[in-house]
């Protein structure tokens, strides 16, 4: 019996190495295990943050809780970094992570299956002992609007707090812009000159977004006086369809505003303003109109006059393969940024103006960066690539003071919070709370901006020093467009959103995006284009009528 | 499972021997398939409820509420009904491409052709190199080296086979059935040499081609085999993503969907909520119950076929 | 086995089985040219050969190739060798519950087709390929936690050792195919139930077991997610490559290198492979009793 012998060899080989590897790596190497010590375990959702961030505050905190005891016989707190791309749809009490910062968080499913622990008293506590009393207000304070009033739709207690937030839209090249002075005028021609730009989308003099295209119109003439130039307006990644959505979500965001572009989710909920711009056709003409929006009529925000100008200018850009870089299937995001980036200093190759990226990109493409300077030196160094502002109205151009703050939507839905398998472990808890409350410090809000170079998705000022710490254009120009701009937080406590939150997500597959025509169903306005269909015929089949809408939501409405 | 054997009473060292050959699995699938997933299946049942009772059951005048959603949605849904006819057809083409390409290599490997040996690792490699790099590769390949080829050679200009939409199905369902053939060989070659050698020289005195050979010799005597295969692979009609999640994440152009890719795609892409799970778990349980029943024909008809069983 | 005449048929067949080679082969070859090629020489040419070959992405990788390992509360790292041997374990060890489980279920239910839980574990297999499961990673999770098994090796083991899937099918056929010839001549001398088993049915079916080993190890060696969800202590070098060309170290995301990261874990399974393919595989025996 030759062969079972190898089967019988082989167990026990098994078994052996087992036995082996159980003694020989078990609690010892490497590790900072120390008994003396109070330990947290804490979970870093690592996308392209790093973790020095944590390592960071992990130190403050170690050394701010030194000679404090957690438990008995022991003294001091170690923090346990474990960086994981965890979102915690896979449960979070079967892990043994305490404190998690994570991404793409289902929040409503977590609090609602009991995943995580109420943390209302650090949210609503004074600061002044986290912050050794820098600080007299609360972490509420620091909270928008729309956070605090959909982190407690369900009980009316804090569960989460918002981790960072990424905006999707446009990277610009600065340096491009400026070489080929690609600025508005106030006579409607091209300048460079400071004096001469017009007031951009903000209608401030004297801002960044001096001289950026604030209309559709001007977009569209800059695209086409940049292919006259030789210059490819825009690349994105064509391995993933959803990057396209990108465009869609930034211009959507900016064109609304705040309060218009909530109302997708909020419906007549929030108490701001529920006046919202619709399209309807004349024939081929598209002609505004201002509605209000309640529960009953929701399904108009499927008509938004600033969806309908997203999937035009998607569709215009499309229309010739001037406007846009070769799309395939095979080119990653890090290729497709690496390409960006390359444009303006291989000799020979059409220079890339604008990319269509989440604003994370920057610390996706640190690599590729370096190897640039490696290779172009001083001419790859210190490269200007910003944030761009998109229009706010559809023709012309915005005059003096007449212009809209600018506006970003969060599109990550990154969330802190506390492991519920530790809430009647009362040392743990205690220590996971101070933790995370000592994280939202200013102090360590700060620190985390940067540290990454990405926003936090709560009110802070970075001071203009701190702000200099940060070697590289980009992420300063993001770090201000986070603190100039209104930030929307597309969350919303109506019980529509709550009981379907998949549908009113500004992601791909949501019903946000997707239209049915004759029958068949496209993701988005990028999928249908591929087969020709147009942004009206596009728009028009996106239409959610009220017979749909009533089937589908009855029970929520009053 | 022949029901016309008299049962005959085991003896005790049988049964004991039996009952103690099957007790551990028997508690392991109770424990990992029954426990695990008897949850999923109330699912199909429940709604989930955000004002903190979780998941609850539907009610009685409501029960089959997911399973309306369901009939609504493939009524509606014109990509549903796509699904169903893309997932019978990489099934259809799986079987007669993929089982009879299958059949004739494990024949050629068999009979111990030239460099049989060779073949019958490379056809293994698919199955050992991981899909994510297999994808990457054809990815390059089908979108950057095809059109630059034909574009050499035809001066004519094209778009990758996966950005085009014409072609993009058959791009991944040849994917799909062209390196699919690995395990089928290795178990259908290896039945295939169990095969005794005076049958075949009888038959080869009496001047039989190869190809007759492979027909009514070879076929018949491995059928029992390939009905496994066939009925696997049946079982398996509504589960199949065909390679989707791997090209795609959760991405994929409706167009292309397969019923499989539907349901994961379903409960595993970023924005799925827990009050998604119960209309797919009822989604499940339909695709089952259409599945059973065609099994359990195909099973029959395999069974009738196959001439060691009569 | 003689030689075969030439025929038609085979020189079709050699032509067909010539092209796959080619179609599978290239994509090898691209795997190892891309891997010694610089990133912007990949970038400007993704199919050619390399302007200049280098070796440092595979340097680069094999130095970043470490995997944070979560050890009750610490947190240790495992790098190459560690995460080999936690492969072999997982792989080796899932590999034999779920060849030996199918196989001696297979067997005692074609054996003894007249009991009745015979036909309801022949019925479940079948069924439960049908199945599509939704959302039961965290309950399985639950379930190896209350047993204490979450975590552990032994517990990956026990979770893989279920007699579900096709290869129950199979085995079930071989063991039909035997009928009960062998064992009945075996029972006369004298011998238990249990020698039989091992000493008899085991060894005619042990093509068949290793050809299912092999296809298994191969399944579990490329398996990433399951290692991250139910052993986190224990990464494999699957879930090494997965993580680092994932994670933050952007340095390993490109291209070039993760196909030097690819054909690292891929040399030991060739390896492997290679040997064993030819001395385990060959005749299943499944119409051995009709010859």
């Amino acid at each position: 019996m030759k062969r079972k012998s190898i089967i019988t060899l082989a167990m026990a080989a098994i078994l052996a190495l087992s036995s082996i590897s159980l003694t020989g790596c078990g609690n010892g190497g490497g590790s900072k295990a120390d008994a003396t010590k109070t330990h947290l375990s804490v979970l870093n959702y690592d996308g392209g943050i790093g973790s020095e961030w944590l390592k960071r505050v992990a130190e403050r905190f170690e050394a701010k809780y030194a000679d404090v005891s957690f438990e008995e016989g022991k003294k001091g707190v170690v923090i346990d970094i474990t960086n994981n791309k965890n979102d915690g749809s896979e449960g979070v009490t079967n892990t043994s992570f305490a404190v998690w910062f994570s991404e793409s968080n289902a929040y409503n499913d977590l609090i609602a299956s009991g995943q995580v622990v109420e943390i209302t008293d650090i949210v609503t506590e004074s600061l002044s002992d986290a912050s050794n009393g820098a600080e007299t207000g609360t972490i509420e304070d620091k909270l928008s609007e729309a956070h605090k009033e959909a982190m407690t739709a369900i009980d009316g207690k804090y569960y989460c707090l918002p981790h960072y937030e990424v905006y999707t839209g446009l990277v610009y090249d600065v340096d491009l812009f400026d070489e080929y002075g690609y600025y508005f005028s106030e006579t409607g021609n091209f300048t460079n000159v400071a004096e001469e730009k017009t007031v951009g989308p903000d209608g401030v003099r004297g801002t960044k977004d001096d001289g950026l295209p604030s209309s559709y119109e001007e977009l569209y003439t800059l695209m086409d006086q940049m292919v006259a130039d030789g210059v490819t307006p825009f690349t994105w990644v064509g391995q993933h369809e959803n990057y396209a959505n990108d465009l869609f979500a930034g211009l959507q965001a900016a064109y609304a505003g705040k309060d218009e572009l909530l109302l997708n989710v909020t419906f007549d909920s929030s108490a701001s303003n529920t006046q919202a711009t619709i399209v309807e056709f004349e024939g081929n003409k598209a002609v505004e109109k201002k509605v209000d929006i309640n529960s009953q009529n929701g399904y108009l925000m499927s008509q938004q006059a600033a969806k309908y100008y997203a999937y035009e200018l998607f569709e215009k850009i499309m229309s010739s393969d001037s406007y846009h870089t070769k799309l395939d299937k095979s080119t990653s995001h890090l290729d497709t940024q690496e390409k960006f980036i390359l444009s303006s200093l291989k000799a020979g190759e059409s220079p890339i103006a604008m990319m269509i990226e989440g604003s994370y990109w920057y610390n996706e493409a640190t690599e590729a960066l370096k190897r640039s300077v490696n290779t172009y030196k001083e001419q790859a160094e210190g490269r200007r690539f910003g944030w761009m502002p998109l229009p706010v109205q559809y023709s012309g151009s915005v005059t003096e003071g007449n212009g809209r703050k600018n506006t970003v939507l969060e599109t990550l839905n990154s969330f802190a919070f506390i492991n519920a398998r530790y809430k009647d472990d009362e040392a743990i808890c205690k220590l996971a709370k101070l933790f995370l409350q000592f994280c939202y410090t200013d102090e360590s809000l700060v620190d985390f901006s940067i540290t990454t170079g990405l926003p936090k998705g709560v009110n802070y000022t970075i001071p203009e020093d701190k702000l200099a710490e940060i070697d590289n254009y980009f992420q300063r120009d993001l770090l201000e467009t986070k603190m100039n701009s209104d930030v929307v937080y597309p969350y919303s406590a109506h019980p529509i959103f709550i009981n379907d939150q998949g549908n009113f997500m500004f992601q791909q597959g949501s019903e946000f995006w997707a239209a049915t025509i004759d029958g068949e169903k496209f993701a988005n306005y990028f999928a249908a284009n591929k087969v020709g269909i147009t942004a009206k015929e596009y728009f028009v089949n996106a239409a959610i009528d009220k017979k749909t809408w009533e089937e589908k939501y009855g029970e929520f409405l009053k | 499972m022949k029901p016309n054997k008299k049962r005959k009473k085991m003896g005790r060292g049988k049964t004991i021997f039996y009952w103690s050959i099957l007790a551990f699995p028997l508690l392991q699938f109770i424990i990992f398939y029954v426990g695990v997933n008897l949850n999923s299946f109330a699912l199909a049942f429940q709604k989930f409820d955000y004002s903190g009772n979780g998941y609850t059951f539907v009610g009685f005048e409501n029960l089959f509420q997911n399973f309306l959603d369901v009939f609504k949605e493939f009524q509606e849904a014109k990509y549903l009904q796509t699904a169903v006819w893309n997932s019978v057809l990489v099934f259809i083409l799986g079987l007669v491409i993929g089982l009879s390409l299958g059949l004739l290599f494990s024949y050629y490997i068999y009979k111990k052709c030239a460099l049989s040996k060779f073949y019958k690792t490379i056809l293994f490699l698919p199955y050992i190199i991981s899909s994510i790099t297999l994808v990457i590769i054809y990815k390059y390949f089908v979108e950057q080296a095809v059109p630059e080829v034909v574009l050499k050679l035809f001066n004519i200009e094209m778009d990758g086979l996966l950005s085009n939409q014409n072609t993009e199905f058959g791009a991944i369902l040849f994917f799909t059935i062209w390196t699919g053939f690995g395990v089928q060989t290795l178990i259908y070659s290896s039945s295939m040499s169990g095969i005794s050698n005076e049958i075949v020289e009888a038959a080869k005195m009496d001047g039989i081609t190869p190809l007759k050979e492979f027909l009514f010799i070879d076929i018949p005597i491995i059928a029992p085999t390939i009905s496994v295969f066939v009925v696997s692979s049946v079982a398996t009609l509504f589960v199949n993503q065909m390679n989707l999640f791997n090209f795609y994440g959760a991405e994929a152009p409706y167009g292309i969907y397969t019923i499989g890719y539907y349901i994961y795609r379903g409960v595993s892409a970023a924005g799925t909520t827990l009050s998604d799970y119960p209309y797919y778990a009822a989604f499940g349980l339909v695709m089952t119950m259409i599945t059973i029943p065609i099994t359990l024909i195909v099973r029959k008809v395999m069974n009738k076929l196959d001439p060691n069983e009569g | 086995m003689k030689k075969n005449k030439i025929s038609i048929l085979n020189i079709l067949l050699f032509a067909i089985l010539a092209i796959y080679s080619i179609s599978m082969i290239f994509p090898m070859f691209w795997a190892l040219i891309t891997s010694v090629k610089e990133q912007y020489d990949f970038l400007d040419n993704v199919l050619g050969l390399p302007v200049k070959v280098i070796t440092e992405n595979f340097a680069t990788v094999i130095k970043y190739f470490e995997v944070p390992a979560q050890q009750g509360d610490v947190q240790v790292f495992h790098g190459f060798w560690q995460m080999f041997l936690n492969t072999i374990l997982y792989v080796g060890g899932c590999s034999l519950t779920a060849t030996l489980i199918p196989c001696i279920t297979a067997y005692a239910t074609a054996k003894f087709p007249q009991k009745k839980m015979s036909s309801i574990i022949y019925g479940i297999v079948i069924v439960t390929m049908m199945i599509p499961i939704v959302g039961s990673y965290p309950a399985e999770i639950d379930m190896l936690q209350k047993l204490g098994l979450y975590n552990t090796l032994v517990g990956t083991w026990i979770q893989k050792a279920n007699f579900l899937g096709m290869y129950f099918l199979v085995f079930h056929a071989a063991f039909k195919a035997l009928a009960k010839d062998y064992s009945e001549a075996a029972e006369i001398d004298g011998a238990s139930e249990f020698t039989v088993m091992t000493r008899i049915m085991l060894p005619l079916v042990r093509n068949a077991f290793f050809t299912v080993f092999l296809v298994k190890f191969v399944e579990f060696w490329n398996d990433y997610q399951m290692p991250l969800l139910y052993l986190p202590s224990r990464p494999t070098l699957s879930f090494g490559l997965y993580y680092i060309s994932n994670n933050t170290a952007n340095m390993i995301s490109t291209v070039p290198m993760r196909m030097a990261g690819c054909i690292i874990i891929l040399i030991p399974i060739v390896v492997i492979f290679t040997i064993f393919s030819d001395k385990l595989m060959g005749n299943i025996t499944l119409g051995g009793v009709k010859g």
